[in-house]
């Protein structure tokens, strides 16, 4: 199998993806308002055009390249590249401002690179057994499992609960438009052909995660601006002997950011807050937290990389993404006609391998690009936003229309846009509409199997016991948000607040959308 | 009225019109085996999961506005002016062809995000018959995808 996948993915084809796919990955990371999630759906299109193969090296370059990316300019210039990368701001800024640039970003690159290449090392181990677990799940198990995946999604990460299933529900209601599963019912095509074959997933995502996305940054006046001073930055940053010896933090950072990109829908942007509040209320002197010390720097990218391997496990085993790329991901896969569930590691385990190859090749090639090409990327910083946005703007038109060569599906992609704007006025996540989007489909047809193999009715998801678990737990985690409120209220009238809320304050600042 | 109560409004009133919506379904046969719900039963529960989520974000939502929706009315327009722009380019790609209409589209955009920036007529032209050209040769070109050659020139 090793043999395998290096055959396939060390062609020259295949290597020049990688290499276009992880700058560009490291470029949409780096610019602010934009993110991996974004250059992986706008690459979307391109990937129509390829095999499966190709199309998962050259996402998963992008996605890999964005993970790390957004550390630029968070170093250079205190902005985040994406939400992922908030705390980051917090000590390496004041580190690059005092004139240790160089010590700062060489910090975040080694602890990106070897957080990043653990994390897809424990998913590789992690990802067979969790398959084997869940081919012998049923329909039941499947529907408990994605109705468990969208709550825990809406009530655990930030946000108001009702916001939450609202944004949720508009992502299902929009899967079941077209043809029902089971039965073939028509719904909701208003008597139009074009919508018969369901709302085309590349529509909503360019639409929603790119055009109403960009739209929002642009109109809040999100554009780069600030000295750029990378006169400092000189060789690699900091000796390996210096960086290894903060491996506590290093690998409490990492236990944080795996575990917190395991549950669906949270990732990145959530691990680095909490990571950089737990080792600071655990450091002996957190007092230096903020002024540019490494371990803030250690703590918030080494978390926020670790999350790729947490986010990959649930996306291959299960079929549920870890996170909006991960979606993106999936949804990519689907598009070349695969099957993303537990039976892809059957069925396709050669580009499940191939994946983790390809991840574990693009570190490498991120970690050299970063190191070597350091210099340069900032500039791309200064591009200036009217013509970025509206070459941005016009690649998603022209890439919707590849999906059906039809200039219907630009129209609808336009009307998702109007539809993620109106979400923003509503201040919904997108995270469980994404989710609710891929998910909505597959939870309708489990239900409606397990159903139809019974003559007990929905009582027959309560009987099986990991089912009503799965259930149980979407029913407790429905409580939370309410008892989260009433013990925030107590604290705030106390005037307590721990660490990771003061984290969570201070990251309010950047208005950064964790998407 | 703030933003959030609003926005619960129109969550309500589309909850209504799903639910309306969904008694127009018609089901191509009557019993699939079991205890199958049918195509209706999925509709109707989101229905009625927006409703109550409409509900209680109204209630829930009774804190004024903190800041202008994107960035207050002027930008929120330039937006606008941006996905209007976007739909008339769909329009020119049927009329004029994709040439023509992705250089107009693209000086339109580039003159809207400038927000009010005075900018060179040449560097808005150049970067307008660049990126068109760029789009032209990556997907007709490389991808061997068939862009639009507008109604008046075919």
């Amino acid at each position: 199998m090793i043999l395998q996948v290096l055959s396939t993915l060390f062609t020259p084809y295949h290597i020049l993806l990688v290499v276009i796919g992880t700058p560009l990955g490291i470029i949409f990371g780096a610019i602010p308002g934009l993110s991996n999630t974004t250059g992986m759906a706008l690459m979307l299109p391109l990937t129509f055009t390829m095999d499966a193969a190709s199309a998962i090296i050259f996402q998963s370059s992008i996605y890999i390249g964005g993970i790390s990316g957004g550390l630029i300019s968070a170093t250079l210039l205190g902005v985040p590249g994406a939400a992922s990368n908030i705390a980051t701001c917090f000590d390496a800024y004041p580190m690059a401002k005092s004139g240790r640039a160089s010590r700062a970003l060489g910090i975040g690159i080694f602890s990106s690179a070897i957080a990043t290449l653990a994390s897809i090392f424990i998913a590789m181990l992690l990802t067979a057994p969790l398959a084997l677990v869940a081919v012998k799940l049923g329909p039941w198990e499947y529907f408990s499992l994605c109705t468990a995946a969208i709550v825990l999604v809406v009530t655990i990460s930030k946000g108001e609960m009702f916001s939450g299933l609202i944004s949720a529900g508009i992502g299902i209601t929009l899967a079941m438009v077209g043809i029902a599963p089971v039965d073939g019912a028509k719904r909701f095509i208003f008597g139009t052909k074009t919508l018969l074959g369901g709302v085309p997933t590349l529509a909503v995502i360019l639409g929603v995660f790119a055009i109403a996305i960009l739209l929002e940054s642009f109109a809040n006046g999100e554009e780069v601006s600030g000295d750029l001073d990378t006169g400092t930055i000189k060789g690699v940053g900091i000796p390996l002997k210096e960086y290894f010896s903060y491996w506590r933090e290093i690998l409490k950072a990492f236990g944080i950011g795996l575990w917190i990109g395991f549950l669906p829908g949270l990732g990145a942007g959530l691990s680095n807050i909490v990571s950089y509040a737990m080792i600071k209320s655990g450091s002996k002197n957190p007092e230096k937290f903020g002024k540019g010390c490494d371990e803030g720097i250690i703590a918030s990218e080494v978390a926020n990389n670790a999350s790729v391997g947490g986010a990959i496990i649930p996306t291959i085993a299960l079929g549920i993404p870890g996170d909006s790329s991960c979606a993106i991901l999936l949804s990519c896969l689907i598009m070349q006609g695969i099957n993303a569930g537990p039976q892809l590691l059957k069925t396709n385990a050669d580009l499940v391998y191939l994946f983790f190859g390809v991840l574990m090749f693009s570190t490498v090639v991120t970690f050299c690009m970063e190191l070597f090409g350091i210099r340069t990327f900032p500039y791309i910083l200064k591009t200036p936003m009217h013509y970025l946005y509206t070459a941005i703007f016009l690649l998603c038109m022209v890439g919707s229309y590849t999906e059906s060569s039809s200039v219907n599906s630009m129209i609808i992609m336009v009307v998702m846009s109007v539809l993620g704007i109106f979400m923003l006025y509503g201040k919904l996540s997108f995270s469980p509409f994404i989710l609710g989007f891929i998910l909505g489909p597959m939870m309708e047809k489990y239900m409606r199997m397990g159903m139809t193999y019974s003559d007990e009715g929905f009582i027959v998801f309560l009987k099986r016991p990991v089912s009503c678990i799965l259930l149980v737990i979407a029913a407790l985690s429905l409580i939370w948000p309410f008892i989260r409120d009433a013990r925030d209220a107590k604290r705030k009238a106390s005037g307590q607040m721990s660490e990771v809320e003061a984290a969570e304050a201070a990251a309010e600042q950047f208005q950064v959308r964790d998407d | 009225m703030n933003q959030d109560r609003i926005f619960s409004i129109v969550t309500i009133l589309f909850s209504i019109f799903m639910f309306v919506e969904t008694g127009k379904i018609k089901a191509t046969f009557t019993n699939v085996g079991g205890s199958d719900p049918g195509s209706k039963v999925f509709p109707y529960a989101i229905a009625v999961l927006l409703f109550i989520c409409g509900i209680g974000k109204f209630i829930r939502s009774n804190k004024p506005d903190e800041k202008p929706f994107m960035g207050g009315k002027v930008s929120f327009l330039r937006s606008m002016a941006c996905i209007a722009v976007l739909g008339i380019y769909v329009v020119l790609l049927k009329l004029v062809g994709f040439l023509i209409g992705t250089v107009a589209a693209s000086a339109a955009l580039v003159l809207i995000m400038a927000k009010g920036k005075k900018l060179d007529w040449w560097r808005v032209a150049l970067f307008s018959v660049g990126l068109t050209a760029v789009l032209y040769v990556g997907f007709q070109v490389v991808l061997k995808i068939q862009l639009p050659a507008g109604m008046l020139f075919s």
